[in-house]
């Protein structure tokens, strides 16, 4: 007997198999025909001198088994038969419905995306060309090339078959009663191919064992590139799906898990999924935790389940620390590939649940902000800006969208003047109560569908702007005017905090800036200083859009007095027996703070600031110090940069302690460093308790670190018990400046008004009226019962006051309002604004001309 | 027809006596000309045994593994005789054809165009 290599006998083993399989034998035949072929082997091998049977001996045989006409081999037009079909359902088909789908993106807006990156497209793609290729040019390759191409192409299918396989049963129903619902079991089909040809190649292939390697190589490379694809994807969905967990533990978990590691992409796409997002599809890994409810509905096992877009959106911040509509929303298709991108309408139809309501919420695709102009007047004088933001939006969906924005004001500023374009033609707004202006935006936008533009309050200086319909493929224009007092020496520029449109590529903002004295504008991009133009001072920048939205500017004026001299103006608003309103100002001291405790948001978005916080607050050590970790660390001004700012953070509970705290001292105060709180993450209804009962009432100084949209703010803000503290330009200069002055108790400016019939009573220069809106202003948010009153006949948008434009005279007297006439409304000044004594110098000049004239 | 013929070369074989599988094979393949592949000449004994043509028995072997002989049945016995008198005609055949003693048949066509020229 002769000594057989392992090799050999595998080798042996592999070929009888092989053999088999070509052969189509089965059971008592298959086995019959295996001892027959393995004993003429082993006969032919016993009669060789060598002792050892290598596969080199075994080859031989084999080739010897091999060599001839084989007489029961399929005949010829059998095969070509097969080949045809492999060659129409392996090859031709895929292809066909891949690049369908990638042109398309047909299955993408309607159940979930299959080629979310060039990658999967790629993959996809080598199905129907490696089948081909192992169809027609594959025998003239090595075995293992071949078995690398099979193994891909077989791998590849059986993932999408089982991608595709919860739209087996529908695809079935559909396919028998309607015709369709062959696309959706292309997988399938190609898989069965691709198993089909792979098994054809090995059949006839020389080194079988070299075969399956490349086999197994090919499988394993596609598993790991669909992991590395998609693996962090499904990993975020696991923690996702954990973390909107109704056990608090469980959903903590999963947050902390999030925070460690998560896909972006992932989280991003599931906020705008679920039962108010913007459409039924979802991307690979969602349809992995979601597909099978779709038979499982199907089959009675009970509904599809929706996440719940809300808590997906809070868990986006908790996790990322972003507000989920700070980013491009998600499309499911690539852009910039065939019929104008696969992000046409049929694809991309998107359902905006928020219409009318009082969230920015999702961000829309196809809606930009296409054109901006901000014109602004600051007085020195009276040290009162007024600015005029116009926008023109451009939808480029066949459904008409609804514009939302919130826009943060200057510091005290508040929307006095709102202007919508009705086929061309400015339409002025009315001013009422929220409750009235609310309701007829909602009738006139929601139900009837009309041209309403509508601004209410959102927060502490923060207007919410939202107007509809921007049609389809079409543009709305808006302006709103604000008028705000000088902080100080600066006038911030508004700016949008958070939107639910994009910036159209290359838009440009066209901005306008004038003073009766020489300034400067600081923050944002680099402009032009004030040049001298008449009688006063102007600039003019055009900048990119994108760059300056929601950049922090301010308008410096050079010289202004720390105590404004006395200005009267004539308020046109006022009844004649106070027709003429007088302010005096008066420069007192605020009281020293005596307990300081500084709130450090714990959120990523305050990383990058954390070293320069540490900096100021190393000088204040009398401050507590806590980070809000969604609970309250106390800490210290120089272990500041050792905590690991991360995801998105929760600062009520820190805020709770902070007051708690600052209730110890006779004057305490807390002042919040924080970054965007894009969620109301926790009831604030404790800490409005804490800060409107007792004896000593800390103030709260909201100071924006990073800027975003901030809920606690809104909330809080409501109620009054949020100060605005100082806009931060320069974080150590503004803070330390900010900080010293709380501690020491600086200087303060308070205001005295008086009213009289005649301007000979009054002291002071005269001055735009707009000193009239800064004391309506002012009115509006004190305890005053009129003040509703008050800031609709200002042409005030506050709190208690919104503006509403409708398209027709008759919509506004159904719904009990009246707009302002637009020579009632303000404007910019003209540029420069003529003295008074020069206006009357030229009025007296013409009248002489006049009389001169006349015979 | 190639199948037929090697049918017909193993039952011929098994005329003469049982005969083991490897050697059948074997001497199958050297006949000239018949350009077979080894591996292809079990399947068709397969067939034959389960065709009722041919019986198998095995015997142990000291050389390797259990040997397989094969031995025509009655049925077998018959059917070799049947083609080896069917492909004796089919030789002759051949042969007067090859030697031109056989005349063309006259065609369907002209045999019809004879009928009509009598009418």
């Amino acid at each position: 007997m002769k000594i057989w290599t392992k090799q050999a006998q595998e080798r042996l083993a592999e070929y009888l198999e092989s053999r088999l399989r070509r052969e189509g034998l089965e059971g008592e035949d298959a086995r019959e025909m295996k001892d027959d072929l393995s004993t003429h082997v082993h006969e032919e091998l016993e009669q060789t001198d060598v002792e050892t049977i290598g596969t080199t001996e075994l080859e031989a045989v084999l080739g010897r088994l091999e060599d001839g006409v084989n007489v029961d081999e399929e005949e010829p037009a059998k095969r070509g038969r097969g080949r045809a079909w492999l060659m129409i359902f392996g090859v031709i088909f895929p292809a066909g419905v891949s690049v369908f789908e990638i042109l398309t993106g047909f299955c993408g807006g309607v159940f979930f995306d299959p080629v979310p990156t060039f990658w999967h497209a790629g993959l996809i793609m080598l199905v129907p060309v490696l089948n081909w290729w192992l169809l027609t040019q594959g025998r003239r390759t090595g075995s293992m090339v071949q078995g690398i191409a099979a193994g891909v192409s077989v791998s590849v299918s059986a993932i999408y078959a089982l991608l595709f396989l919860p739209l087996l049963p529908p695809s079935v129903v559909a396919l028998i009663f309607f015709g369709m619902g062959l696309l959706s079991l292309m997988p399938l089909i190609a898989w069965f191919c691709s198993v089909r040809i792979s098994k054809r190649c090995r059949a006839v292939i020389a080194q079988p064992w070299k075969f399956r390697q490349g086999w197994q190589i090919g499988a394993g490379l596609v598993v790991a590139l669909m992991l590395l694809l998609e693996g962090p994807g499904i990993w975020t969905r696991y923690q996702l799906s954990r973390a909107v967990s109704e056990d608090p533990e469980v959903a903590a978990a999963g947050v902390e898990s999030l925070r460690s590691h998560h896909s972006e992409r992932t989280l991003l796409r599931a906020c705008y999924e679920g039962n108010r997002g913007t459409s039924m599809a979802t991307d690979i890994a969602g349809w992995v935790s979601k597909g099978w409810n779709i038979p499982a509905a199907m089959f009675g096992r009970g509904p599809i389940r929706e996440l719940n877009s809300e808590q997906t959106r809070d868990v986006f911040f908790l996790a990322t620390g972003k507000p989920f509509n700070s980013l491009a929303p998600p499309r499911m298709v690539l852009e910039g590939s065939f019929f104008g991108g696969r992000g046409n309408a049929f694809e991309e139809f998107e359902f905006d649940d928020h219409l009318g309501g009082d969230a920015v919420a999702v961000r829309l695709k196809d809606l930009d902000l296409a054109e901006s102009r901000l014109d602004a007047h600051v007085d020195g004088l009276s040290q009162i800006g007024y600015g005029e933001w116009t926008m023109v939006f451009k939808n480029g969906a066949p459904q008409p969208k609804e514009a939302r924005c919130q826009v943060r004001l200057p510091r005290g500023g508040r929307v006095s003047r709102l202007t919508l374009w009705v086929n061309g033609e400015p339409r002025e707004a009315a001013f009422s109560s929220v409750e009235k202006v609310k309701a007829a935006y909602q009738e006139i936008a929601v139900v009837q569908r009309r041209d309403p533009v509508l601004v209410t309050m959102a927060g502490p200086d923060t207007v919410m702007v939202q107007c509809f319909p921007v049609p389809a493929y079409g543009e709305m224009k808006i302006r709103f005017g604000i008028t705000a007092p000088l902080d100080g020496e600066r006038w911030e520029l508004p700016r949008v905090v958070e939107r639910n449109f994009g910036v159209k590529k290359g838009a440009e903002h066209a901005l306008w800036i004038q003073a009766d004295r020489a300034f400067e504008v600081s923050g944002g991009p680099d402009m032009a200083g004030s040049m001298e133009d008449g009688d006063g001072f102007s600039t003019q920048s055009v900048l990119d859009v994108g760059a300056t939205l929601e950049e922090r500017m301010a308008v410096r004026l050079g010289e202004v007095d720390e105590e404004p001299e006395t200005v009267w103006c004539e308020d046109t608003f006022a009844d004649a027996g106070g027709k003429y309103l007088e302010r005096k100002t008066r420069v007192g001291m605020r009281r020293p703070v005596d307990k300081l405790v500084v709130v450090v948001d714990g959120s990523a978005s305050m990383d990058d600031e954390a070293g320069y916080l540490e900096g100021v607050l190393l000088k204040y050590p009398s401050a507590d110090v806590l980070i809000a970790n969604d609970k309250a660390k106390v800490t210290t001004g120089d272990q500041l940069g050792d905590h690991d700012f991360t995801g998105g953070r929760d600062n009520e509970p820190a805020l709770r302690k902070a007051v708690s705290m600052a209730k110890e001292g006779e004057n305490g105060a807390v002042v919040w460093l924080h970054g965007p709180q894009a969620v109301q993450l926790a009831k604030s209804e404790a800490l409005l308790q804490l800060l409107e009962r007792g004896t000593r009432r800390p103030k709260i100084y909201d100071v924006e670190v990073v800027a975003g949209p901030n809920r606690l703010s809104s909330s809080l803000g409501k109620d009054g018990v949020l100060m605005r503290g100082p806009t931060i330009f320069d974080l150590r200069k503004d803070l330390d400046a900010f900080l010293a002055g709380l501690l020491s108790g600086g200087p303060e400016v308070r205001a005295e008004w008086r009213r009289s019939a005649s301007p000979e009573e009054l002291e002071g220069k005269e001055v735009w009226n707009h000193l009239a809106r800064v004391w309506a202003i002012g009115r509006s948010e004190s305890d005053d019962p009129q003040r509703p009153k008050i800031a609709a006949k200002y042409q005030l948008v506050t709190p208690v006051s919104g503006a509403v434009v409708l398209e027709t005279i008759e919509q506004f007297k159904k719904h009990g309002l009246t707009p302002v006439d637009a020579d009632a409304a303000p404007s910019i000044p003209s540029v420069p604004e003529p003295s008074t004594s020069l206006l009357i110098l030229i009025g007296a000049s013409a009248a002489l001309v006049r009389r001169k004239r006349v015979p | 027809m190639r199948k037929g013929l090697l049918d017909l070369c193993i039952l011929s074989a098994l005329l003469q006596g049982e005969w083991y599988g490897y050697a059948l094979v074997k001497a199958l393949v050297g006949i000239p000309g018949i350009g077979v592949a080894e591996g292809s000449i079990y399947p068709l004994l397969s067939r034959l045994r389960k065709q009722g043509l041919v019986t198998t028995r095995l015997e142990e072997s000291t050389e390797g593994p259990a040997r397989k002989y094969y031995r025509l049945t009655e049925t077998g016995r018959q059917q070799a005789a049947e083609m080896s008198v069917y492909f004796g005609s089919l030789m002759k055949g051949v042969k007067a054809l090859h030697a031109g003693e056989v005349t063309a048949a006259p065609s369907q066509t002209s045999v019809e165009q004879g009928k009509e020229t009598q009418s």
